[in-house]
């Protein structure tokens, strides 16, 4: 078993005003997709607030890369797979894509308890 | 349908499994949150606090999607729209110069105050009697109920254009006449109590009447009604018999609300109704309400209209209708406020009182033409009467005449099934 970390990416160029209905509706397929992972689910992990900094290697801070970039980093949930394969199978019923987000998914490389 | 969401808890689940949010969490932390900071920042900052309260939506979303939802999600997103308001206020320049303390004193949150008062408040707000008529309910909607502008176009039939439009038009209109929840005083909300009442009892027929095609649109309007008529049953400045009987009102028509329609969509009539299928945890309540009404010494016409939906509703067969108690309220209610549609709803009453002859007598003696030109519930009934006294011609001109002039489909339809059902005229008649 290997684990791996999910990157959300939601797709901020295409994102309209959900009404409170339609939120409270994305959140509970969030929950069904975590209820379906099980035991698969490591650690939910957590929303990523959209404001930031980067400090840059000459010590400078910018406003960040996400200025421009039509995808943000939303949050980040650890899971665990057998293979990278199988985490991509688990990644396709994540209900991300529905508003147009993707997922960036990296194995750990940190070795497992059992090796 | 669901009556207690306001003393509900927000989170269901807790001890046994992850938490979950009760049915429309959002939606009416929505109405809560904008009435709780709209009375606290202004009405001249409507607009700020629905950007902050939406963005504080968004971000229960991303981060409770993940962590899960929070012990407290109310006050999580109370905070969290509380404090991007002020950040945001603070650095507005025009905001800036007005002084923090100025400030700190328009905003700063009242020792009595509570949630509950800051509903109401904004319920009077928005069913002012300056917003335009045909704002009010799109405003109600979207303030009060939390509904996206989608959404309200899809329950009230228009596009969503046009429900911005009227949105707008309707605080700009707020905004002129400077009204502000926070200074509201008892006395206006009492002298207002009869309009906003109104005001609820049309969202309710808005969506009670078959003129909303979608079930679950519909069955959503009446339960927003009851929330909102319930706000008014609770507060100690509202409460009292009017309220009482508005409730009872609105839930006896709720629990026969699944019961009025079959599974094509068409209208059942109260004698084809499967009784069976009334909802009788609804009923109960609706009595209950009735038997808070009927303890205050004042008489409404929502004491007379829930008055004879309790003598509908108190049968367990259409034949044992107790015609003279519901002719007694329709005398009643055409007392306190005779309009036509009334009327013609006690000479319907009268007819199964005393008889065909009597119904029409009643019913010609409605002094309205409009009524009997353009309504056509009054041919309707004229068809039925005439039938009844085997006049099946008049009977036939007058279902013709009501097939033209109803409005939707299902009523058509309805008409049309008389129709099919009239004895043909056997040439020896008029």
């Amino acid at each position: 078993m290997a684990k791996f970390m999910f990157v959300y990416r939601d797709n901020i160029e295409e994102q309209p005003d959900y009404s409170p209905e339609q939120i409270q509706t994305q959140m509970q397929k969030w929950g069904v997709w975590f209820t379906e992972l099980g035991d698969k689910l490591v650690d939910g992990g957590d929303g990523l607030l959209p404001a930031g900094k980067v400090l840059n290697g000459d010590g400078t801070v910018t406003d960040g890369p996400f200025i421009e970039a039509k995808e943000l980093v939303g949050g980040f949930s650890i899971l665990e797979a057998d293979s990278l394969d199988a985490a991509i199978e688990l990644a396709r019923s994540c209900p991300i894509a529905e508003h147009g987000g993707s997922i960036e998914i990296r194995e750990l490389a940190g070795y497992s308890a059992e090796m | 349908m669901n009556v207690n969401h306001i003393e509900e808890p927000a989170v269901a689940g807790g001890d046994t499994g992850p938490r979950q949010l009760v049915d429309h969490f959002f939606r009416h932390e929505y109405a809560q949150l904008v009435a709780t900071l709209t009375r606290r920042f202004g009405v001249r900052h409507w607009e700020l606090v629905e950007d902050v309260v939406q963005s504080a939506l968004q971000r229960a979303l991303s981060s409770w999607s993940l962590k899960g939802i929070p012990e407290n999600p109310s006050g999580w997103l109370h905070r969290v729209a509380a404090n991007e308001a002020i950040d945001r206020l603070r650095r507005d320049t025009r905001w800036g110069s007005l002084g923090e303390e100025q400030w700190e004193h328009e905003s700063k949150p009242t020792e009595e105050h509570s949630f509950h008062d800051d509903l109401i408040r904004m319920v009077f707000v928005c069913c002012d009697p300056c917003v335009p008529p045909e704002s009010q309910i799109a405003l109600a909607l979207k303030t009060l109920c939390g509904f996206g502008n989608q959404e309200i176009a899809r329950a009230l039939l228009t596009t969503e254009a046009s429900v911005a439009k009227r949105i707008t038009r309707a605080k700009q209109r707020l905004r002129d006449e400077s009204v502000e929840p926070a200074r509201l005083t008892e006395t206006e909300i009492v002298e207002r109590l009869p309009h906003v009442q109104a005001v609820i009892y049309l969202l309710f027929n808005e969506g009670y009447s078959s003129s909303v095609a979608d079930k679950f649109i519909r069955e959503e309007l009446c339960e927003e009604a009851v929330r909102l008529a319930f706000v008014l049953a609770q507060h100690e400045i509202t409460a009292g018999g009017r309220s009482a009987a508005l409730m009872a009102l609105l839930l006896f028509h709720s629990a026969r609300l699944d019961a009025r329609i079959d599974e094509h969509g068409a209208i059942l009539l109260l004698k084809e109704q499967d009784r069976s299928t009334w909802d009788l945890r609804l009923l109960q309540e609706a009595f209950r309400w009735f038997g808070e009404a009927n303890r205050s010494d004042e008489v409404t016409r929502y004491h007379a209209e829930a008055w004879i939906a309790s003598e509908h509703c108190r049968v367990q067969d259409f034949k044992d209708t107790d015609w003279q108690r519901i002719a007694q309220g329709y005398d009643l209610l055409c007392r306190i406020e005779g309009s036509p549609v009334h009327q013609l709803n006690r000479a319907i009453a009268i007819g199964y009182r005393d008889g065909p002859e009597a119904g029409m007598a009643a019913l010609s003696e409605i002094d309205s033409e409009l009524l009997s030109k353009d309504y056509y519930l009054w041919h309707a009934t004229h068809a039925d009467l005439a039938k009844q006294l085997g006049d099946f011609a008049a009977a036939r001109d007058s279902l013709n005449q009501a097939w033209q002039l109803a409005p939707t489909r299902a009523e058509k339809e309805l008409i049309s099934r008389k129709l099919d059902q009239l004895p043909e005229e056997h040439g020896n008649g008029g």
